[in-house]
């Protein structure tokens, strides 16, 4: 589903992200975690197009970052979906239509995006949300549309960069569960977080740490489980 | 699909009619600008082009004139050698013009209802190439004709039009070109950033996987639509000004035969800003892409 082979990042004369190499199989479930300025963020602007891939080789739902034209960047974007930390919806726009944009930038019959939305939003508990304008609702209200958004049409890969950046503990455990969930029927899951309570909450899911900033290609444990320390960071 | 996102395209303008109100007069004021330049361009250079060549007299009579003589002297001077044009009018339909030229608000008529105008007559003589003599020795023959009171004449300004003339028809193109690059410049400008106002939306719609087309053909159409509407109200409100303006230009003093304006100007003074609107579309479409 995800494979990144040496894949190096640099912004300027600043190496953010050094042969880095991992693998991520369908229905799988990742941390990524790292220092903020470790490339987290970077990284999965790669893996969605919006950063080109400047060296090495990342395979992502079927799509050759290094071959794709950025006229058919759609197509990735349509395999890959992204939920982000400040959400990025529609604060005019109702539950319902945030929720449904991915559905309906692929033309799907109307009576088939109601059915997906309605579904997705019973879920996440939203339904009495969904005629709503987004800017009415809370942080985590809005985070959970975000979430139903990049999951509605299915996904192969979801990419989370720090979901739980602005909700408090009881409410990112409940968004891990949920993103879990989709995990476990077929969704890969790749989450950025800095929050290692929430990874030592998961420990069956991979973990990728990134390291700081300076080029240091020993800096990544690809694969590798790492020691979650919650007394350290987890602030529940 | 593609009908649906034409559709949303024009519901998006349609429906938020406020959001877009300010581009909308916006470009309404620049085209409203051009086309009183352009208007006034072709309007007085067709007036200069059939009064090239012609010189006019206007004949006041003394006031209380024997109408009978006046005929009779009317009919005289349209049988004068040269004539080209002549109007003649009577104190009642002198007064009748008058009234159309001042409006509702004015009344020409002295209390009591007396007419104060004497009998007029206009009088176009075509001028045998440059010879000012003839026009002298034309204004002395009616001058001296018994019970008229005073003869109108202007050389100068017959010679200022004629110059201008030959300036707008030498300024035409340049004029147009430089309208035309007014126009897409201000109104390509501003619709341009009035899509870019959406950056965020369209960077949702990529983010989510919408094709180029998806996100480029309802900006397109929307832009077209705010192309449509400003240029169109620039338009009627052009249709009414020039009906007043060429109204008055046509009485006295100037007597300039404003002919109405073609129909490619109106068409182009709509589809013109239209067509740069949605070309400002695309570019927005293009550069929120970049």
């Amino acid at each position: 589903m995800l494979r990144v082979d040496g894949l190096s990042h640099r912004f300027g004369n600043r190496a953010v992200l050094s042969d880095l190499s991992f693998a991520l199989d369908k229905g799988g479930f990742a941390f990524l975690t790292g220092p903020s300025g470790s490339g987290k963020t970077t990284l999965l602007r790669i893996l969605h197009g919006s950063l080109p891939l400047q060296t090495g080789r990342a395979l992502v739902a079927g799509h050759d970052l290094a071959a794709l034209r950025p006229s058919k960047l759609y197509q990735l974007r349509r395999d890959v979906s992204v939920v982000f930390q400040d959400f990025k919806i529609l604060p005019e726009r109702t539950v319902v239509e945030n929720v449904a944009l991915p559905l309906t930038v692929r033309g799907t019959p109307k009576a088939r995006i109601e059915r997906r939305v309605a579904s997705i939003l019973t879920a996440l508990r939203l339904t009495e949300l969904a005629h709503r304008p987004c800017a009415e609702l809370a942080g985590g209200e809005q985070q959970r549309v975000a979430i139903a958004r990049a999951v509605v049409a299915g996904p192969r890969l979801m990419l989370a960069d720090e979901p739980t950046g602005n909700l408090d503990w009881e409410l990112s455990l409940r968004l891990l569960d949920i993103l879990r969930q989709f995990s476990a029927h077929g969704t890969a899951i790749l989450m950025a977080t800095h929050n290692r309570a929430l990874v030592a909450a998961a420990p069956d899911a991979m973990v990728i740490t990134l390291g700081g900033g300076e080029a240091d290609p020993g800096g990544f444990d690809v694969g590798q489980a790492a020691a979650p320390d919650a007394a350290a960071e987890a602030t529940p | 699909m593609t009908m649906r996102l034409i559709f949303s395209g024009i519901a998006a303008v349609l429906l938020r009619p406020w959001a877009h109100l300010g581009t909308i007069l916006g470009v309404s004021a620049t085209v409203l600008l051009c086309g009183l330049l352009a208007l006034a361009g072709i309007g007085l250079d067709g007036a200069f082009a059939r009064s090239q060549g012609v010189v006019r007299f206007q004949v006041y009579w003394q006031k209380g004139s024997d109408p009978a003589l006046v005929a009779r002297q009317m009919d005289w001077m349209r049988a004068l050698p040269g004539v080209v044009e002549a109007k003649a009018f009577s104190p009642e339909t002198a007064l009748a013009v008058m009234r159309g030229s001042l409006g509702a608000n004015a009344e020409p008529a002295l209390p009591g209802g007396e007419n104060p105008l004497p009998y007029t007559m206009l009088l176009g003589f075509a001028l045998p190439g440059e010879d000012e003599g003839f026009a002298r020795e034309t204004y002395a023959r009616l001058a001296g004709v018994d019970g008229v009171a005073e003869v109108r004449y202007n050389p100068v300004a017959i010679d200022a039009m004629r110059t201008l003339g030959l300036l707008g028809s030498r300024a035409a193109l340049p004029l147009a070109a430089l309208l035309a690059l007014l126009v897409g410049l201000v109104v390509g400008n501003t619709v341009r950033l009035t899509l870019l106002r959406r950056r965020e939306e369209l960077e949702i719609l990529r983010l989510v996987g919408a094709t180029p087309w998806f996100i480029g053909l309802p900006l397109v159409c929307g832009a077209a639509v705010i192309g449509f509407l400003g240029s169109g109200l620039a338009v009627t409100l052009l249709a009414f000004v020039w009906s007043e303006v060429a109204g008055n230009l046509g009485a006295a003093p100037l007597w300039l035969d404003m002919a109405s304006p073609p129909l490619w100007l109106w068409l182009a003074l709509i589809g013109g800003p239209t067509l740069v609107a949605a070309l400002a579309g695309l570019a927005a479409a293009m550069e929120s892409n970049a």
